[in-house]
């Protein structure tokens, strides 16, 4: 099982390597969404939860565009029928995916988000915890749904809308969470318990029910 | 095909109807501060009542479908999960309307404000989700599969909503109810008309579906028996040729 999910991180990561194009335009479009939003703002700084929404929007735009590219690489050639035959436990290759893209959305996070307080004028995080579990699990999470969703929607002719169109209202209860820890950081509050346990608790569910329900998943 | 089940469940649900408008504009008493406002109250909770047991049904056919693998299931999920999202709709354009006046907002952050319109996020997504996989057994495992997990989402939304903000009223607090009994009564009837209506309507549209699928196999048969006689198919292609002029 670990071996077959490594395999399958280490194919996806060594595409990407090759391929660069696709990480770097997400990046790129962080930054042209930030110079946009700072020329709306009219040089102002912009306040705390306004910049915590506008990241997440850039991050569930990147998560889309991602998502839904990398899993169309994977029907050209029709890899995916050979990932599916390989004697595998079958969940590994959901696992092995889920992985794979949550590296590649953290790493568009990692380097969207200095853009925020170099370039927007937000002042630098007060508190460095909520912001980096926030990240973090905002990558798994999004991946997680977004994985689960990609093979959901495999059949569909209209998957590159369906897709986000049915990821943003599943996702509610973890992106409410993450923009929230998002917003703290860079204000410094407290009584951030709650948002940690909805974010711990969204990854649970969502980290199990996909392997409980993978057998079926694939038949779509 | 008529169903003698089909002419009860009307009959009742029509005298339920009438009896829920009965009680709900004349019976119950106008409200002290909200005067005859409060009245959607009884469309706005009922509506909202059926619109729960309309997606909890779609989880439930779900399930059931995925069990069992027969078709009628699958039928009944996507009856209940359209007319939820119908009375979801019913709830979020009467919820604003008496809002207005009494918030004196068309909508606010309230928790189940919010949820409610996530819940028809949702399950609009489902029936688009429905609408655009065009085999069949592979769209009705998709969407029991999205029927089930979007149902599961809904009391993490809900929490997760809750612990956001709070101004919604609260009517049933500690296990009793805080309102006069004959606005009690009229709030009960009229739930027990909408989950009848729910019923109907979805019994209704489930049969129609069940039509449209026959009616497709039999336009394939058709298709095939032309394809298999030479002269039919002359004759169709004439046929439609003279439709065409």
């Amino acid at each position: 099982m670990w071996t077959a999910i490594w395999a399958i991180v280490q194919k996806d990561v060594t595409l990407e390597y090759r391929r660069r194009w696709l990480l770097a335009s997400a990046v790129l479009f962080g930054f042209l969404f930030v110079v946009v939003l700072g020329i709306a703002y009219n040089g102002k700084p912009l306040p705390a939860d306004a910049a915590a929404g506008a990241l997440w929007m850039v991050i569930l735009f990147s998560c889309v565009t991602i998502l839904l590219r990398t899993s169309s690489f994977e029907e050209e050639q029709k890899a995916w029928y050979g990932l599916l035959m390989a004697p595998v436990d079958r969940s590994a290759i959901f696992y092995g995916k889920l992985v794979a893209n949550t590296l590649f959305l953290f790493l568009v996070e990692l380097a969207v988000t200095p853009s925020f307080w170099v370039i927007l004028g937000v002042p630098g995080p007060a508190s460095w915890l909520p912001l980096v579990v926030g990240l973090a699990a905002g990558a798994v999470g999004l991946a997680a749904v977004g994985t689960f969703l990609l093979f959901l929607t495999s059949a569909s002719e209209g998957r590159e809308i369906l897709f986000p169109v049915s990821l943003i209202p599943l996702t509610i209860p973890l992106l409410l969470a993450v923009i929230r820890l998002t917003a703290a950081s860079w204000t410094r509050s407290d009584d951030l318990f709650v948002w940690y346990a909805v974010a711990g608790g969204y990854l649970v569910l969502f980290g199990l029910v996909p392997w409980l329900l993978f057998e079926l998943l694939v038949e779509v | 095909m008529r169903a003698r089940g089909l002419t009860v469940l009307g009959g009742v649900t029509f005298a339920a109807v009438l009896a829920a408008l009965y009680m709900a504009l004349i019976d119950a008493p106008p409200e002290r501060f909200m005067g005859d406002l409060q009245r959607l109250m009884y469309f706005h909770v009922g509506s909202a009542w059926a619109a729960m047991l309309a997606f909890f049904m779609v989880f439930v056919y779900g399930a059931a479908y995925l069990f069992t693998r027969r078709s009628a299931f699958d039928r009944a999920a996507l009856a209940s999960a359209e007319v939820g999202v119908f009375f979801t709709t019913l709830v979020l354009i009467t919820g604003p309307i008496w809002a207005r006046p009494v918030w004196n907002a068309w909508w606010t952050w309230d928790p189940r404000l919010t949820t409610t319109l996530i819940l028809w996020f949702i399950y609009v997504a489902y029936l688009l989700l429905r609408g655009s996989i065009a085999d069949d057994a592979r769209r009705r495992v998709a969407a029991s599969i999205f029927g089930i997990v979007g149902f599961l989402d809904v009391p993490i939304v809900h929490f997760s909503v809750t612990w956001w903000r709070s101004i919604h009223p609260n009517l049933i607090s500690g296990g009793t109810i805080n309102m006069d009994p004959a606005m009690t009564r009229a709030l009960m009837v009229n739930g027990v008309a909408f989950v009848l209506l729910y019923a109907l309507l979805t019994w209704l549209r489930t049969r129609l579906e069940a039509a449209r699928e026959e009616a497709a196999q039999l336009r394939h048969r058709v298709y095939e028996r032309i394809a298999d006689r030479p002269d039919e198919r002359e004759r169709a292609g004439r046929n439609s040729e003279s439709d065409i002029s």
